[in-house]
């Protein structure tokens, strides 16, 4: 039976250890963070004016990296905004940057100015384009919900696991557990016995491994994983890790419908392969 | 000018023996800080204006006209500012930028003053404008050099820009240093005949003109010499007579004293005999091979006139007085008996045949040497010029002002068009070339690159080798693939090359240290060793060891140039003070000491010391490579340094400007560091602080360049970090999906969506309203409709009313972005009046598959007054499948697969790469330098540090490792990763780290073309060739074969016939010959039967037809038998 234990979690960062599955799914969850769920950006610029040194095109695709806040909540879903069952204004947020330089300066993310008060730069000291005295930007920018599998600038944030590792201890040598404790650190205790698996990632013990001549071997265990999600700060990791299973969800019961549809479309389909 | 972020770098650690690497390297700094890396041109060019200029004017200081006591006497030379002279007369001081801009030349104005003789009386003295010098950029006369280098932003220069080129209409063009033989000296080799046994040459330099000496050992034992000015081969002694050796034993002294050399001389001295016995008679000998038929008297004349002139010109007299004339014969005479005694010592083995490879017979003529070149025939045909009309004048009567009869453009165009087109006088192309600026490095590259003058098609291997006494002289690493390669050579990183000083000044400070003079020390019979100053035996000296300490200790306390250098070499004292020899600095030491000391270098990193005070002090000096042959040199301090002479200043000198870019360069395979020399001239960057408003033909810049993680001394030294072509990337070694096989990469998409590997890409059009004579001009305009040519509306739609597409307008191929109409030709009497008054369209399209922005616009006058139009395209280009990719090791790819970024293989941090590379890759090329790089980068990464690579000096493995280690990685750089496809583990650990890979100027964009049907050549009807051309691709001669042997006759004949250049013709039957269709009846005529002719309609390749015709042309009466077609 599939079980998760939360071991480490703050507004953006979550670690957990999950258990029963196979990798195929803890993988479907990391990629659909990487590369599905939904987050604003900058995707259209209307430049009024820019005579700043950099050109329009770069300007734009600097703003496009820029994360903005993304409240799912108050928006359309993604899919509804994709098939155009709503109005694409609605799905997205027009901000505006007008910066004129008295002297030299920089321009922040800060700077830009949006329509919509939770739709927001997330890091406002991010730097966007330096200033000469005498220059000015004066742009619109249209930020708009979409899927990082389009552009990376709509990527929600990272998630990656290792396979929970399984320590197995071959002979005691305190040379090896000097060295595993400068890798791993308190994972150790008094012996290379008194190990804490959580305290140590997968890679780390195989680096110790690797110096340890032989005195430890490292496995993992088979369908346990330690999985950890990390919001660009678009969202809370709370609600990029809800709205990426239920995209994932919804995948899987579109995935079922256009298999049943396939296998009701064709009765005798199976019957005709096997003949054929 | 912002500076860079200081961050901190990680450095070898070091016992702290002095000097440590640190300290050594503060003397590089010091080296690049005082004299910049162009130096060499820097200098050479002020060294013509302050030096060779004058010399010059002296040497030719006097023009005598064919009138009694008329004659014009040139005092001096003089060069201003550089200025440009606007069409209307105006005049104003020019920047470098506006000369690029505008087209113009970069030059200053020379004046000449000089005073006009009437009657042997000083008429006139008067200083007149001569005509235009280019000025290089950043010399002495430059007017860059007045301003602060916080003001240069001001005039749009890039205050780090090197400078040393010269601004040629509008061009930047660098003047190669050429490499050539050494002159005025022998240079012994084997017989190249079977009656020659030894042969020496000597390449003689006069004021502009060489003439080469060859002395050859005949079989016979006799020494024959030749002169280019008398090809003529005569005994020696004939010679020495000549030149006031009369007796036999003058003759044999001035060989040697050595009874074993004179020994030899026997049978020459027979010889010479039976030619002539006295003076006179030797030289009408000679001049009886030349003045042929004339009487003994004008024999003699002429005879003196030619040795004079011709035999040895490198000695001839600086003034014309009897006395120094009739000293410069005996110092010939001397001379030539040094060669022949050279012959003789290898006749008795004790001489070998000299390496013409060696550094000390090389010379290397940089823009001083070879701008006098040019300026003394220059000036010859400008003074000619002036005496004609001098005399014309004065013939009728006049005596006119100077400044009026002047031709001014014979030196401004003269000059300029050699520096334009490279062709110098004596037939040397190539010689000034314009200067690559796809990156930094390729800038620095061609400005201090060397040119072999031997010929490129010739095997010349020993030529081509690396040879011992290049080590810091000549980049070890850096020379060019296939046909130049080993010719095309590098100047090294500490590298420089002598102005010369006057030799004269110098023979009188060795006689002063007690060389002897030759002939008065042979009569003398005083022993020691033999003194060459420059190659030319000068005297004796009882103590030579003595003789070399003193000189060497003078240099040393600074009280002779340090241009001198001293060779002990054999029995022999070698002493050079000419130009164009290599020399690199050492650290000297003395009684087992290295002279520099801890106080030194505080003070040279305090900048209270320059490297100048240095080389003064003695602590530093300079060896060419005759004394280097002296010199026993320390790589490193070692405790006991009592029998070393010198030591490196750093271990790395062997190596030049580019590669000392390469981390960990001592653990790559050779070749591979040559391939990533030529590939770094190749990567995108940031070329130049002010690309913004330099409107070059061509140019990339890359969007986000960084400065490498894994740096190196040399690299931070010579600005590569502020002006980077390169990205630090996350490289994993594996073949994921396949598509990385055979050196391709794979790239992450989610990488290149941020930016990584972006550059523009810029090319520049432009176009100039032309005059024409008959009142007629071009008009940059939008055309009208009628114009001859007209493109149809769309063409002209984004054409702004003054018929300029204006800026920030996207346009694509073949959409005109400066209209223009050009006035009608006037050649075509066929047509009607109407036609006459149409003018032609002469817009400016962009290029045929190129697409930009409207980047900049500048509309501006050239020189000549006529409005001149550039405007600069901008591309975004994106990496795309295809484009070609390298790191520092000469590892080189194109993308194979670009994929997503969850698709990538994964680390538990998250990690995935930018690139893919395969692991294929490495095992045969043994690139070592990048693994270490890899490892170093990720430590760098992890660190927030940049970690030191420098050739030899570099952070070394064991410390990499453990840096790996305590971050919690394996020492091997490994990591376990997950396949971002499946989710499962990868079965082996994969190898990732930080790589610093360079985007090549290779890119698809520029390359991606297919036709199905377009343009054919009017000649041949034949499909065009090549992407500009919109051409065809060719099914060529083994295509074809592989047709023919599969039997697809039809196909070929779609390939080769229907698709290419089919031509129906009407043959002749009854004569064979292809028939033309008369165009009135329209039927086809025979040119032999006429309409009587019976044709046949044949259909074949346009080609056939035409050779056909060319054969007929010939007179040669081609049969064509027609049959039926089997079917």
């Amino acid at each position: 039976m599939p079980s998760a234990k939360v071991i480490q979690r703050d507004r953006l960062y979550l670690k957990a250890v999950v258990e029963g599955v196979p990798p195929s799914i803890v993988n479907s969850i990391r990629r659909v963070v990487i590369s599905e769920v939904p987050v604003f950006a900058i995707d259209n610029v209307v430049i009024i004016q820019n005579t700043s040194v950099m050109y329009d095109e770069m300007l734009a695709h600097r703003l496009g990296l820029v994360p903005l806040t993304t409240p799912l909540g108050q928006f359309p879903k993604i899919e509804e905004c994709e098939s155009g069952l709503v109005d694409p204004s609605e799905c997205s947020v027009r901000l505006t940057l007008q910066v004129a330089a008295d002297d030299d300066m920089v321009v922040y993310a800060r700077d830009l100015v949006s329509d919509h008060p939770d739709v927001k730069p997330v890091y406002p000291d991010m730097p966007l384009v330096k200033l000469a005295k005498g220059e000015s930007i004066a742009l619109e920018a249209y930020a708009r919900l979409g899927r990082a599998k389009e552009h990376a600038k709509w990527q929600a944030g990272l998630s990656a696991y290792y396979y929970y590792p399984k320590l197995i201890v071959k002979r005691d040598d305190s040379e090896c557990l000097k060295i595993c404790k400068s890798v791993c650190g308190e994972a150790f205790g008094e012996s290379l016995k008194e190990f804490d698996p959580e305290k140590c990632t997968f890679n780390k013990l195989k680096t110790c491994e690797a110096s340890c001549n032989g005195s430890i071997e490292v496995d993992w265990e088979r369908h346990k994983y330690v999985v950890w999600f990390e919001s660009f700060g678009n969202m809370s990791v709370d609600e990029m890790v809800a709205e990426a299973f239920r995209i994932l969800k919804l995948k899987f019961s579109a995935f079922l419908e256009a298999l049943e549809r396939a296998t009701a479309a064709q009765p005798a389909g199976g019957q005709e392969a096997a003949s054929g | 000018m912002v500076d860079l972020i200081p961050l901190p770098i990680k450095y070898r650690v070091e016992e702290g023996v002095f000097p440590t690497s640190d300290d050594r390297w503060a003397l590089v700094k010091a080296f690049i800080r005082d004299r910049g890396i162009v130096d060499h041109q820097i200098r050479a060019f002020n060294d013509f204006v302050e030096r060779r200029l004058p010399k010059i004017i002296e040497e030719m200081g006097v023009v005598e006209t064919e009138i009694r006591g008329l004659k014009l006497v040139i005092e001096r030379v003089e060069i201003g500012w550089p200025r440009l002279k606007e069409p209307d007369g105006s005049e104003s001081l020019v920047y470098p930028m506006e000369a690029r801009l505008r087209n113009a030349t970069y030059s200053a104005p020379m004046y000449l003053t000089m005073t006009l003789y009437v009657d042997d009386e000083p008429y006139v003295t008067e200083t007149i404008y001569a005509g235009e010098l280019p000025i290089m950029v950043k010399s002495k006369k430059c007017n860059l050099t007045r301003l602060k280098p916080e003001e240069y932003a001001k005039r749009f220069e890039d205050p780090e820009d090197p400078g040393g080129y010269f601004i040629i209409n509008g061009s930047e063009r660098v003047v190669i240093s050429q490499e050539d033989l050494v002159t005025d000296r022998p240079i012994y080799d084997v017989g190249d005949k079977p009656t020659v046994r030894y042969l020496a040459k000597v390449i003689s330099t006069g004021p502009g003109y060489r003439a080469t000496m060859t002395v050859e050992y005949n079989k016979d034992g006799v020494i024959y010499v030749t002169l280019s000015a008398i090809p003529v081969r005569i005994p020696f002694p004939v010679y020495m007579r000549a030149m006031g050796l009369e007796s036999d034993q003058d003759i044999v002294l001035a060989v040697s004293d050595d009874p074993d050399i004179q020994k030899e001389l026997l049978p020459s001295l027979l010889a010479g005999q039976e030619i002539a016995t006295t003076k006179d008679d030797a030289l009408d000998y000679i001049g009886g091979k030349i003045a042929v038929g004339q009487p003994r008297p004008i024999r003699i004349e002429r005879a003196l006139q030619i040795l004079d002139k011709y035999f040895l010109p490198n000695l001839n007299p600086k003034t014309a007085d009897e006395k120094a004339v009739q000293e410069a014969r005996i110092k010939k005479a001397l001379m030539l008996g040094q060669v022949v005694k050279g012959l003789i010592e290898m006749q008795l083995g004790r001489r070998k045949p000299d390496d013409k490879d060696h550094v000390a017979n090389k010379r290397v003529r940089l823009v001083n040497d070879l701008l006098a070149q040019l300026f003394r025939t220059v000036m010859k045909q400008f003074l000619q010029e002036l005496k004609n009309q001098l005399e014309k004048y004065y013939a009728r009567g006049k005596i006119p002002h100077l400044q009026t009869i002047v031709r001014s453009d014979i030196i401004t165009e003269r000059v300029k068009q050699a520096l334009a087109t490279g062709n110098w006088v004596g037939g040397k192309t190539g010689v000034s070339q314009i200067l690559d600026r796809t990156n930094y490095l390729s800038t620095l590259s061609y400005l201090r690159r060397v040119v072999s003058s031997l010929s490129r098609t010739q095997p010349h291997f020993e030529a081509r080798d690396l040879h011992p006494t290049q080590w810091g002289r000549l980049c070890a690493v850096e020379t060019p693939e296939g046909q130049n390669v080993g010719l095309v050579k590098n100047l090294a990183l500490l590298a420089e090359v002598t102005m010369g000083v006057d030799e004269a000044q110098v023979e009188n400070m060795l006689y002063e240290q007690g060389v002897v003079p030759v002939l008065e020390a042979r009569r003398a019979g005083v022993g020691g060793a033999e003194v060459y100053l420059n190659g030319r035996l000068i005297g004796i000296h009882p103590e030579p060891a003595k003789l070399v300490e003193a000189v060497r200790a003078a240099r040393r306390q600074g009280k002779i140039s340090d241009e001198i250098n001293i060779a002990h070499i054999g029995d022999s004292i070698y002493v050079n003070c000419d130009g164009g020899r290599i020399r690199r600095p050492l650290l000297v030491v003395e009684d087992g000491r290295l002279k520099l000391t801890e106080e030194h270098v505080k003070r040279l990193k305090a900048g209270e010391l320059t490297w100048n005070d240095l080389a003064k002090m003695g602590v530093i000096e300079y060896l060419d490579a005759d004394e280097e042959e002296n010199a026993y040199i320390a790589v490193n301090p070692e405790p006991d340094m009592s029998k070393y002479t010198h030591m490196e200043i750093i271990p790395s000198a062997i190596l030049g400007a580019i590669a000392s870019i390469i981390p960990y360069l001592e653990h790559n395979q050779s070749p591979r560091n040559q391939y990533e020399a030529a590939m770094a001239k190749q990567s995108l960057g940031l070329p130049q602080a002010n690309f913004l408003y330099k409107l070059d033909s061509r140019g990339h810049m890359l969007y986000y360049p960084e400065r490498p993680l894994v740096t190196t001394r040399g690299l931070e030294l010579i600005g590569y970090s502020r002006k980077p072509a390169g990205q630090n990337s996350v490289v994993a070694l594996l073949t994921y999906t396949g598509y990385n096989i055979e050196d391709a990469v794979i790239m992450n998409k989610a990488s290149i969506d941020r930016g990584f590997m972006r550059t523009n890409f810029y090319r520049t059009y432009e176009t100039e309203e032309q005059k024409y004579p008959g009142g007629e001009e071009d008009r940059i305009e939008i055309p009208d409709p009628s114009a001859r040519g007209y493109r149809g509306p769309e063409a002209y739609s984004h054409l702004d009313e003054d018929g300029i597409a204006p800026p920030e307008v996207y346009v694509t191929g073949g959409e005109v972005i400066i209209g223009k109409t050009a006035p009608p030709r006037f050649y075509m009497t066929l047509e009607t009046e109407k036609i006459l008054k149409e003018r032609r369209d002469a817009s400016i399209p962009v290029r045929r598959g190129e697409r930009g922005i409207v980047d900049k616009v500048i509309i501006t006058e050239s020189p000549e007054g006529n409005k001149l139009v550039k405007v600069r395209l901008r591309e975004l280009r994106v990496p795309e499948l295809g484009d070609k990719f390298a790191s520092r090791h000469g590892q080189k790819g194109v993308i194979g697969m670009i994929i997503r970024q969850e698709d990538m293989p994964f680390t538990e941090d998250g990690i995935v790469p930018d690139i893919i590379v395969n692991p294929h890759a490495l095992p045969s090329r043994m690139t070592v330098g990048q693994l270490l790089e890899s490892i170093a980068g990720k430590a760098a990464a992890l660190t927030g540090q940049l970690i030191d690579a420098t050739p030899f000096e570099g952070v070394g493995e064991p410390e990499l490792r453990d840096l790996l280690l305590k971050l919690g990685f394996r020492w091997d750089g490994k990591e376990v990763m997950y396949s971002g496809i499946t989710g499962e583990k990868l079965m082996a650990d994969i190898f990732i780290g930080v790589v610093y890979y360079q985007k090549l100027h290779h890119m698809v964009a520029d390359k991606i073309h297919a036709r199905a049907r377009g343009p054919v050549q009017i000649l041949t009807r034949q499909p065009t060739e090549g992407r500009s051309r919109e051409g065809g691709l060719r099914l060529g001669e083994m295509e074809r074969d592989v047709l023919i042997a599969h039997g697809a006759s039809a196909l070929l004949h779609e390939r080769m016939v229907e698709s290419s250049d089919k031509y129906t013709m009407y043959v002749c039957e009854l004569c064979g010959l292809p028939a033309y269709l008369d165009s009135k009846t329209n039927r086809p005529k025979c040119p032999i039967h006429g309409e009587m002719g019976q044709f046949a309609k044949v259909a074949v390749p346009y080609a056939f037809k035409l050779l056909l015709q060319e054969l007929i042309s010939l007179g040669i009466y081609p049969k064509l038998e027609l049959s039926e077609i089997l079917e």
